[in-house]
C-alpha cells in the first residue's frame, strides 16, 4: 500500500535550483522534503578514476559519472553526447529526437545535478536580455515579466552561496552599472595565453566595437575561505569538465549538504512520476514516485506518495516539462515543453604564431562579451567569445594530433624530433568559441515520446530547429574570430571553423515553462508560481522566457532564490 | 628470458622512441604485459631482434642500428606505434576506433602532456593557485 507524508514543501530535484530553495526555506524552518531521481552518495575520488580509464573519446561530461563502479544507474539514467541524434529503435537512446536538427545538451541525473559537470562560468544576463521584445522588437519573442533589477540582489546572494571570483569593475561596466555587492573574491587569475592575446587586439575595433577581453567570474575559489567548507582554492588541474579534482569548482551538492544540515530531508533513487491534483483540479495534492533500489541483479522499485503544502519543480527544463505533461496539470495554456531553448555554440581555432600554453589552469579564463548586445540583435543573435585556454576544444584533441603526426611522420618522426613538433604545435594551439542567444519558438519542444525508459516512464520526444537568426548571428560570430584571428597573424591554413550550418551544444538547457503575465501564453506567473496552480512552483531554467547569450547557471540560481522568498511568503500567509 | 629482462629491454626500446629517460618502471610493466597478451608475437620478434643488435653492436651504435633494424623496419611498424601510443596517451587501440586506458596512474603519466609543458587534465598534482597566469620556462616566452 502507498505510504502518505506531509511536508510543508516537497522539492523535486537536488540540482543547483532545487539544493538552493530547500536551503532558504529549511533555513525559515519549513519542513522540506526533497526527492531525487539519482543517487545521493558522491564520490570524488570514484568519479576522477572513472574519467581516468575512459578513452579520450569517452570523456564526454556525464561518463564519469554515470560509467563505472558506481554506476548502478539503470532507472535514473542520464543523457550524453551519445544521445545527440535522431532517434534510433536500436540504439535506446536517452532523448527520442525527431529533428530536423538535432539538441546537443546532457544533464546528470544525481544529486547535486549538472553542476557536477559543469564548467562554473558564471556571467550575469544583461538587463536588455530581459526585454528583447521591447528593446529589439523582435516578433514573436516576449519579454519577461521581471527585469534585471528585480533579480540583482539575487545575483549578489547567489554569487556569494556559489563562491564565486570575479573582477568587479569589468562586470560592473558589462551590466551597465547596476552591480550593487562585490564579488566575494577576486577574479581567477587569467592565463597566460589570454595576455598574450589580449596584448594584441585589446581596444581594436572589430565589425563597430572595441575589443575588450575581460575575465569570466567563474564559480571556483580564487581563495580558500572558512565559509566555503572544505573547498580549496582553484589548483588548475584544467578538468573543470568533467571532474574537478580540489573541489573548487561549486556543485550544488555543497548547498544541498547545507539544507539538508538545516533540517531538509531528502529521498534519493526517488523518481517523481505523477503530480496528482485535488478533486477541484486547482491544488496540487500528492506526488507519486517511483524508489528504486538495483545491487547486482537484485531490482527493487516501489510506489509511493507523499504530500506538501507546496510542491516546487527543480527538475531542469527537460524533466520538468516532462513530468508536467504526464502529470497533465499546469498546461491550460498549452505551453509546457515549447520553447525549448540552448546556446547554440561553435568555435574557431587556430595555430598562433608565438606560444600560449594552453590546458594549463581552468579550462577559460576569459571572454569577449562585447557582442552580447548591440542593435544588431534586431536582425541576429548576440554571441559571447570565450577565450579558450584548452588548445582547439572541440575541434582536435591533442591525442587526435599525436596520433595524425604518428600515422603520417612515423618513422620519420619520433624520439626528440617527434617531441618538438608536438611541443611546436600543440602549445601554439588557440580557439575561441561562440556561444548565441537562440530565441523561443515553441515549435522547439519537449513532449512525450511512446517509447519508455526502464521504469515504463516516457522518455523526452525532442523537436529541434535552428532558425535563421540564430544562423546570421553564427555567421556573424565566425566574421569577427576570422578578423581576430587577422589581428592575431595566425597563418590561415591552421584555421578550423566550425560549418556554419552545424552548431554544438552548451549544455544550457532553458525554457519549456515559460514565465509571463498571461496565463494564456505562459506557464509561471512572475513568481515562479504556476498559473494554473498557485501551490505549485517552478523554480529551474524552465521558466526563462528568452535565454541571453549568458552561461545560464547564475541566473537560475538568483530565480531560485528570488522564488524561495515568495514561496515563504505564501507559506507564511 | 626473464621477466625482468624484458622489462629491461622494454624500457632501453621506449627510452629510444620517446627521448625520455626514468619511464616509469610499473607502468612500463603493466604495458608489455598489455602487450604479450595482445601482440604476442610482435613483441616477441621485436625482443629477438633487439637481443641480436644489442648481443653484436657496440653499444654506442645501438641507437643507430635500432633506427635502422626496428623502426624503420615495416615489419615493425604496429608495435612500434602502439609502444609510442602507450607512453605517450596511454591508449591501447584495439580496434581502428576502439580504445582503452587500464589505470589512473597510466593515463597521468601520459608523456604528450609533460612535451607540452603541464599534466594531464585531472592529475590532480596540488598545484599552487594561479600558476597558470605566467609562461611554464623563460626560453619559450
Amino acid at each position: 500500500m502507498p505510504t502518505t507524508t506531509k511536508y510543508d514543501v516537497i522539492i523535486i530535484g537536488s540540482g543547483i535550483s532545487g539544493s538552493l530553495t530547500a536551503l532558504q526555506l529549511a533555513k525559515a524552518k519549513f519542513k522540506v522534503l526533497i526527492l531525487e531521481a539519482g543517487a545521493v552518495k558522491p564520490d570524488r575520488s570514484k568519479y576522477l578514476n572513472n574519467f581516468s580509464v575512459l578513452s579520450q573519446k569517452d570523456k564526454s561530461p556525464n561518463l564519469p559519472y554515470t560509467k563505472g563502479a558506481d554506476a548502478n544507474n539503470k532507472f535514473s539514467p542520464s543523457s550524453d553526447v551519445a544521445d545527440f541524434s535522431l532517434y534510433d529503435p536500436a540504439k535506446k537512446q536517452f532523448f527520442v529526437q525527431t529533428g530536423p536538427d538535432v539538441f546537443k545538451s546532457q544533464y546528470l541525473r544525481i544529486a547535486g545535478g549538472t553542476t557536477w559537470s559543469w564548467r562554473g562560468n558564471c556571467p550575469r544576463f544583461l538587463p536588455s536580455d530581459f526585454k528583447m521584445n521591447s528593446v529589439y522588437q523582435i516578433k514573436g519573442v516576449e519579454d519577461w515579466p521581471i527585469s534585471y533589477n528585480d533579480l540583482e540582489k539575487y545575483y549578489c546572494d547567489a554569487e556569494d552561496e556559489i563562491g564565486i571570483s570575479g573582477n568587479d569593475k569589468e562586470w560592473d561596466q558589462a551590466v551597465n552599472g547596476i552591480k550593487s555587492r562585490p564579488y566575494p573574491m577576486k577574479n581567477i587569475k587569467q592565463a597566460y595565453g589570454d595576455f598574450r592575446v589580449k596584448d594584441i587586439v585589446e581596444g581594436k575595433m572589430v565589425e563597430g566595437k572595441a575589443i575588450k577581453l575581460i575575465s569570466t567570474p567563474q564559480a571556483r575559489l580564487s581563495e580558500q575561505k572558512k565559509e566555503y567548507g572544505s573547498r580549496r582554492a582553484c589548483e588548475g588541474n584544467h578538468n573543470c569538465i568533467p571532474v574537478c579534482p580540489s573541489g573548487a569548482k561549486y556543485e550544488a551538492f555543497y548547498t544541498l549538504e547545507k539544507a539538508l544540515k538545516a533540517g531538509a530531508t531528502i529521498i534519493d533513487k526517488a523518481v517523481v512520476t505523477n503530480l496528482v491534483l485535488n478533486k477541484a483540479k486547482k491544488q496540487l495534492e500528492k506526488v507519486t514516485y517511483k524508489k528504486w533500489e538495483e545491487t547486482g541483479d537484485v531490482k527493487k522499485v516501489v510506489e509511493e506518495t507523499v504530500e506538501g503544502t507546496i510542491v516546487v519543480l527543480a527538475a531542469n527544463a527537460i524533466e520538468t516539462a516532462k513530468l508536467l505533461l504526464m502529470s497533465g496539470v499546469a498546461n491550460s495554456s498549452d505551453q509546457v515543453g515549447r520553447n525549448l531553448m540552448d546556446h547554440l555554440g561553435g568555435e574557431g581555432a587556430c595555430l598562433l604564431p608565438f606560444k600560449v600554453f594552453p590546458f594549463r589552469g581552468p579550462q577559460s579564463t576569459s571572454a569577449i562579451d562585447v557582442f552580447r548586445d548591440g542593435d544588431f540583435r534586431k536582425e541576429k543573435c548576440g554571441f559571447r567569445l570565450t577565450v579558450g585556454n584548452d588548445g582547439w576544444g572541440r575541434s582536435k584533441h591533442p591525442f587526435d594530433v599525436f596520433e595524425a603526426l604518428l600515422q603520417n611522420k612515423f618513422p620519420r618522426l619520433y624520439g626528440q624530433e617527434l617531441n618538438h613538433e608536438l611541443e611546436n604545435l600543440i602549445t601554439r594551439q588557440f580557439r575561441f568559441s561562440y556561444s548565441t542567444d537562440m530565441l523561443p519558438n515553441p515549435e522547439n519542444r519537449v513532449t512525450l515520446s511512446t517509447y519508455k525508459d526502464e521504469l515504463g516512464i516516457p522518455k523526452p520526444q525532442i523537436k529541434m530547429k535552428m532558425d535563421d537568426y540564430s544562423k546570421k548571428g553564427i555567421e556573424f560570430a565566425q566574421l569577427v574570430i576570422k578578423k581576430l584571428f587577422t589581428l592575431l597573424k595566425a597563418p590561415q591554413h591552421s584555421w578550423e571553423f566550425t560549418p556554419k550550418d552545424a552548431f554544438s551544444g552548451s549544455g544550457h538547457i532553458m525554457g519549456t515553462c515559460r514565465m509571463g503575465n498571461n496565463p494564456a501564453t505562459s506557464v509561471v506567473d512572475k513568481e515562479c508560481r504556476t498559473h494554473d496552480h498557485k501551490n505549485l512552483f517552478i523554480v529551474d531554467a524552465s521558466v526563462f522566457t528568452t535565454g541571453s547569450t549568458a552561461n545560464p547557471t547564475v541566473t537560475i540560481a538568483a530565480i531560485a532564490l528570488y522564488a524561495a522568498n515568495k514561496i515563504i511568503n505564501q507559506l507564511k500567509k | 628470458m626473464n621477466q625482468g629482462t624484458e622489462i629491461d629491454k622494454f624500457i632501453l626500446f621506449s627510452e629510444y622512441l620517446t627521448d625520455k629517460k626514468n619511464l616509469n618502471k610499473k607502468v612500463a610493466g603493466e604495458y608489455l604485459n598489455r602487450l604479450e597478451m595482445q601482440m604476442p608475437s610482435d613483441i616477441q620478434t621485436l625482443f629477438t631482434e633487439l637481443d641480436k643488435i644489442t648481443g653484436a653492436i657496440a653499444i654506442e651504435y645501438w641507437e643507430f642500428e635500432i633506427k635502422r633494424k626496428i623502426i624503420e623496419n615495416d615489419k615493425f611498424l604496429a608495435i612500434t606505434q602502439q609502444i609510442l601510443r602507450l607512453w605517450y596517451t596511454s591508449q591501447f587501440i584495439i580496434t581502428d576506433d576502439k580504445t582503452d586506458v587500464r589505470t589512473r596512474e597510466q593515463y597521468n603519466e601520459g608523456i604528450l602532456w609533460k612535451v607540452v609543458h603541464t599534466d594531464a587534465p585531472g592529475a590532480d598534482k596540488k598545484k599552487p593557485y594561479g600558476f597558470w597566469r605566467h609562461a611554464p620556462v623563460k626560453q619559450h616566452k
